[in-house]
C-alpha cells in the first residue's frame, strides 16, 4: 500500500472520532479546552506509534488465544512510560491531563488498531498507521476542544476572543461535549456527501 | 516464519517474555525520570512558596503535630524567615474533592492574615473545578485565619466556582485547617514565651 495512503486513511477515511466513533471517553472527558484536546492527541498519538510497531514485529510470535493480552501488557508498557516521562518533563500538561493518561491503556482506538492493522502488516507500515491515525484523533480533539473552549469560555488557547461573562457553561459540561461531537460529524458528512 | 502455535507452552512463554520485557523497561524508565520528576515537583513548590508567602529568605520545612478534638493532626508545614524574623507560615492541607485529593497550599504573615494560596495537586474537573486555582483569590487572599469559610450555599460567606461545589467545599475546608494549624502553633507558641 502507498505510504501516504496510509497516513491520510488515519487522518480522513477511518478517522477515529468523526467515523470510526472509537475512543469517545477521553474524546468528551479531555476536549474542555483545545490546548488540552491537542495535548490528549498527541499523547494517543505517541502511544499508538510505540504500540503498533512493536505489537507488529512480535505478531508472528504470540499464539493467536493469548493475543489480548498480550498486546495489553504491550499497550500498558508504553503508557506508563508515557505517563512517567510526561511527569518528569512536561508537568503542567500532565496536571492538566494526568487523570487520562492511564486511560490510554484502554482506549479502543489503540487495540482496535493493534488488531485490525499492526497483526496483519509490516512494522514500518504500521507505525505509519499509527502515526495517521494519532494525527486523525490528534485533529478532531483540537477542533472539539476548540469549539467548546470557545463557546464555553470565549477563549481559543487561553486567548481571549470575548468575555467570559458571556460564555455558555454547558458546552464546557458533558452535555456540550456531546452535542458540538454531534454537530461536527453533522457538518463532516454534509462536506464529504456535497463535494 | 510461521505463526506461533495454539499449545499451551508457547502461550505461557509468549505471555511470560512480554510481560518480562515490559517490566524490565518500565524499571529502567521509572528509574530515569524518578530524578526529573522530583525535581519538577521541587520546582514548582518552591514556585507556590514565593507567591503564598510574604518575603523571605529562608525557609525551614518542619511538621506540626497537635490534637484537635480526637484525631491528632500533622501538618506539614514551611515557615519562612527575613533577617532571622519570622515572615510567614505556609501550610500543606488536603481535602478529598470531586476527582480526589486536592492539595492545597495556604500562605499567612505572622498576624494571621492569609497572603495567598496555591493548589498543589488535583483531579478537579477541567474548566470547572479546576478554576479553583484562580477563583478564591479575591475572596480568601487577604482574608485571616481567624475566619471560617464556607460557600454561600452553605449559608456561608464565598461564593463558590459556579457547578463545581464539592471542589469549593473541600478546597475551603483545606484552607479553614491551615487557618485551624495557624491558631493552633501561635497559642502554643505564645504559651512557650509566656512561661
Amino acid at each position: 500500500m502507498n505510504k501516504l495512503k496510509i497516513i491520510a486513511n488515519g487522518l480522513i477515511k477511518e478517522n477515529p472520532t468523526f467515523v470510526l466513533m472509537l475512543g469517545m471517553c477521553p474524546t468528551l472527558g479531555t476536549t474542555t479546552s483545545a490546548l488540552n484536546g491537542m495535548g490528549m492527541g498527541l499523547a494517543t498519538m505517541f502511544v499508538l506509534i510505540c504500540s503498533n510497531a512493536a505489537i507488529s514485529s512480535v505478531r508472528n510470535l504470540i499464539p493467536d488465544k493469548v493475543h489480548i493480552p498480550a498486546y495489553v501488557i504491550i499497550i500498558a508498557a508504553f503508557v506508563t512510560i508515557l505517563q512517567l516521562c510526561m511527569q518528569a518533563y512536561l508537568p503542567l500538561l500532565y496536571a492538566s491531563l494526568g487523570l487520562f493518561i492511564p486511560l490510554i491503556v484502554v482506549n479502543c482506538i489503540v487495540l482496535g488498531r493493534a488488531e485490525a492493522f499492526a497483526a496483519k502488516n509490516g512494522v514500518f507500515d504500521s507505525a505509519l498507521d499509527g502515526l495517521g491515525i494519532g494525527l486523525g484523533f490528534t485533529l478532531a480533539l483540537t477542533i472539539l476542544g476548540a469549539v467548546r473552549e470557545l463557546l464555553g469560555t470565549g477563549m481559543i488557547f487561553g486567548l481571549s476572543v470575548f468575555p467570559e461573562d458571556y460564555g455558555m457553561l454547558l458546552f464546557i459540561l458533558a452535555p456540550g461535549a456531546f452535542i458540538t461531537l454531534g454537530l461536527l460529524i453533522a457538518l463532516k458528512n454534509i462536506w464529504f456527501t456535497t463535494y | 516464519m510461521s505463526k506461533a502455535q495454539d499449545k499451551f507452552w508457547p502461550m505461557v512463554l509468549s505471555l511470560t517474555l512480554i510481560a518480562l520485557i515490559s517490566g524490565g523497561l518500565l524499571a529502567v524508565v521509572y528509574d530515569l525520570t524518578k530524578e526529573p520528576i522530583e525535581n519538577s515537583k521541587e520546582i514548582s513548590r518552591q514556585k507556590n512558596l514565593k507567591m503564598v508567602l510574604p518575603e523571605f529568605d529562608t525557609i525551614k520545612d518542619t511538621v506540626f503535630s497537635f490534637k484537635s478534638y480526637d484525631t491528632n493532626l500533622e501538618i506539614p508545614a514551611s515557615i519562612a524567615y527575613k533577617d532571622g524574623e519570622v515572615s510567614g507560615y505556609a501550610f500543606y492541607t488536603e481535602e478529598n474533592g470531586y476527582g480526589g485529593a486536592v492539595k492545597v497550599l495556604t500562605g499567612f504573615s505572622p498576624d494571621g492574615t492569609i497572603v495567598n494560596y496555591a493548589i498543589m495537586e488535583h483531579q478537579e474537573t477541567p474548566g470547572l473545578g479546576a478554576k479553583a486555582d484562580k477563583w478564591f483569590k479575591v475572596s480568601i487572599a487577604g482574608g485571616n485565619a481567624y475566619t471560617t469559610y464556607t460557600v454561600t450555599k452553605d449559608g456561608g460567606n464565598v461564593d463558590g466556582i459556579t457547578a463545581a461545589t464539592i471542589t469549593s467545599r473541600a478546597f475551603l475546608k483545606a484552607v479553614n485547617r491551615a487557618g485551624y494549624t495557624y491558631r493552633s502553633i501561635t497559642v502554643i507558641e505564645k504559651e512557650a514565651t509566656d512561661e
